[in-house]
């Protein structure tokens, strides 16, 4: 995981992170992700947001339009897209 | 390990193609780990095949959101599932005179303990359904419609289509133990509301995994609930799919196997592997009917074709014209059934599965109840040469019957 603290807050190269409700949501968002060549990981959901899923997809910030745009169109139940800032993570709007 | 002809493909099919061992000897080397529970390597990788395990079924059956298909542990688990997770009191249900246990105890159970009433539709001496005898059996409470979608005594497939058409709208749960990876499916035509299979019989995975498939117009309440890896702050079971319907660790190893299976399929193409079930089968109807003394229980056997030589020969040839999965239900005057599956075991390395099959009620409907039959079923790896086989050695057994010089 890229740890939180070494973003900066700047989204363009932050640490972000895709929340669903399932872990099958988070494997069918980590497989369209990696099918658009777009890198991504799945791995233990930060504290702060563990009232989801057990797993989270990160991915680079700076991909964050490509990632929301590909993760319209699959039939997962997003929880949320969340930005490391510092030590805080911001739900993307 | 001896040789042998292994024709109990209905039950289980055998052997497994080695890409499922190494799929699941894999899994358990590299990943065996608790899918997407623990958040490491190992898990998100053990979580990535089931995944790709739901995938490949939900590709093969059509099913639009693989999110709609519960991983279980057999046929009838999913059957439990369904029917325990759907009906109500009160509810009225339509089924068969074909069907198996496991999903007639489990009515008979929701008829006791629940108050559901239940419908039989009776399908004729040959074992062939009338979607009209099914719309008849309709009550105004009527909540559900419970078919097999092929006989497992006599392998004739029941007519989906005409059946979707006699039932109108209401909600149809199948018994696809027998022709999920035998037949193409497809759940949105006609619509299957939910569909229960087992992983391996025809879809030639492993034992211990199975799968529901669950429409999105339906609800169903839990039979098992508990750890999901979702929402785990809560002691509150998940409403979303499949964490709603798959409490516990799951499966992997067998889904490993499983997946490897269905992708498998996919790559040889279904019709074909269909195909090659299909000769043999005809292979194995042609030869029985040329034996005497042998007779083939279910469609077509009771019509009589003029100038066949046989009973059997009759019920050869009438039957290859219907839809069937290859299953053939056998008896042979003057021997038990049980003493000819001892005997071609025994004597001549056949494997088949004599008696009521797990489904009494499919025995009586055809007439062979509480004898039952001697049931071959071909599967995908059996050769011609098996069938040639089967076939001498049952017209040996055959004529010793007729003979009365039965060997010990």
């Amino acid at each position: 995981m890229i740890p939180a603290a070494h973003t900066g807050g700047d989204a363009r190269h932050a640490h972000c992170v895709v929340v669903c409700a399932s872990i099958h949501d988070v494997t069918a968002a980590e497989r369209g992700l990696r099918l658009a060549g777009l890198w991504c990981d799945m791995v233990p959901t930060p504290r702060p947001l563990s009232s989801n899923c057990g797993m989270v997809v990160e991915f680079h910030g700076r991909d964050i339009e490509q990632v929301k745009a590909v993760l319209a169109g699959l039939p997962i139940r997003l929880a949320g897209i969340y930005v490391a800032t510092g030590a805080e993570y911001v739900r993307d709007p | 390990m001896d040789r042998f002809i292994y024709l109990d493909n209905a039950a289980t099919s055998f052997p497994k193609p080695a890409v499922v061992t190494r799929a699941m000897v894999e899994f358990l080397e590299r990943s065996g780990a608790n899918p997407g529970r623990s958040g490491h390597r190992l898990s998100a990788q053990a979580a990535r095949i089931v995944h790709e395990g739901r995938l490949a079924v939900a590709g093969l059956l059509g099913v639009r959101d693989a999110r709609q298909l519960i991983f279980t542990a057999n046929a009838t688990a999913s059957l439990n599932l369904a029917l325990n997770g759907f009906l109500r009191p009160g509810d009225h249900v339509v089924t068969t005179s074909l069907e198996h246990n496991s999903v007639m105890r489990p009515l008979r159970r929701l008829r006791e303990q629940r108050g559901v009433a239940v419908t039989l539709a009776r399908a004729d001496g040959r074992g062939v359904l009338d979607p009209q005898v099914v719309r008849e059996a309709l009550r105004p409470a009527t909540r559900l419609v419970v078919v097999t979608h092929a006989s497992n005594v006599t392998g004739a497939v029941v007519p989906l289509a005409e059946i979707r058409a006699a039932i109108g709208d209401l909600p149809l749960l199948v018994d696809g133990a027998q022709t999920v990876g035998a037949l193409p499916i497809d759940v949105n035509a006609p619509r299957i509301d939910l569909l229960a299979f087992s992983g391996h019989k025809s879809l030639l995975g492993p034992p211990g995994i199975g799968c529901l498939y669950v429409g999105p117009e339906l609800a169903l309440e839990p039979l098992v609930v508990g750890g999901t890896g979702s929402g785990s702050e809560s002691d509150a079971q998940p409403e979303v799919l499949p964490d709603l319907l798959e409490s516990g660790t799951p499966n992997g190893v067998g889904i490993a196997g499983l997946g490897a299976a269905v992708r498998l399929l996919a790559e040889a193409g279904l019709p074909e592997i269909a195909g090659h079930k299909e000769r043999l089968l005809d292979s194995l109807l042609c030869g029985l009917g040329e034996i005497e003394g042998v007779r083939i229980h279910g469609p077509g056997t009771a019509r009589a074709i003029p100038g066949a030589a046989t009973e059997a020969a009759a019920g050869a040839a009438a039957t290859r014209g219907g839809a069937r999965v290859p299953i053939v239900s056998l008896t042979v005057r003057n021997l038990t059934v049980s003493d000819l599956a001892y005997r071609l075991d025994r004597r001549y390395g056949i494997l088949a599965r004599a008696g009521l099959h797990c489904a009494p009620q499919a025995h009586r409907t055809i007439g062979t109840f509480p004898e039952g039959t001697l049931r071959l079923s071909p599967g995908y790896l059996n050769t011609a040469d098996e069938i040639a086989l089967t076939l001498a050695a049952l017209r040996e057994l055959a004529a010793e019957a007729l003979a009365g010089g039965e060997r010990p």
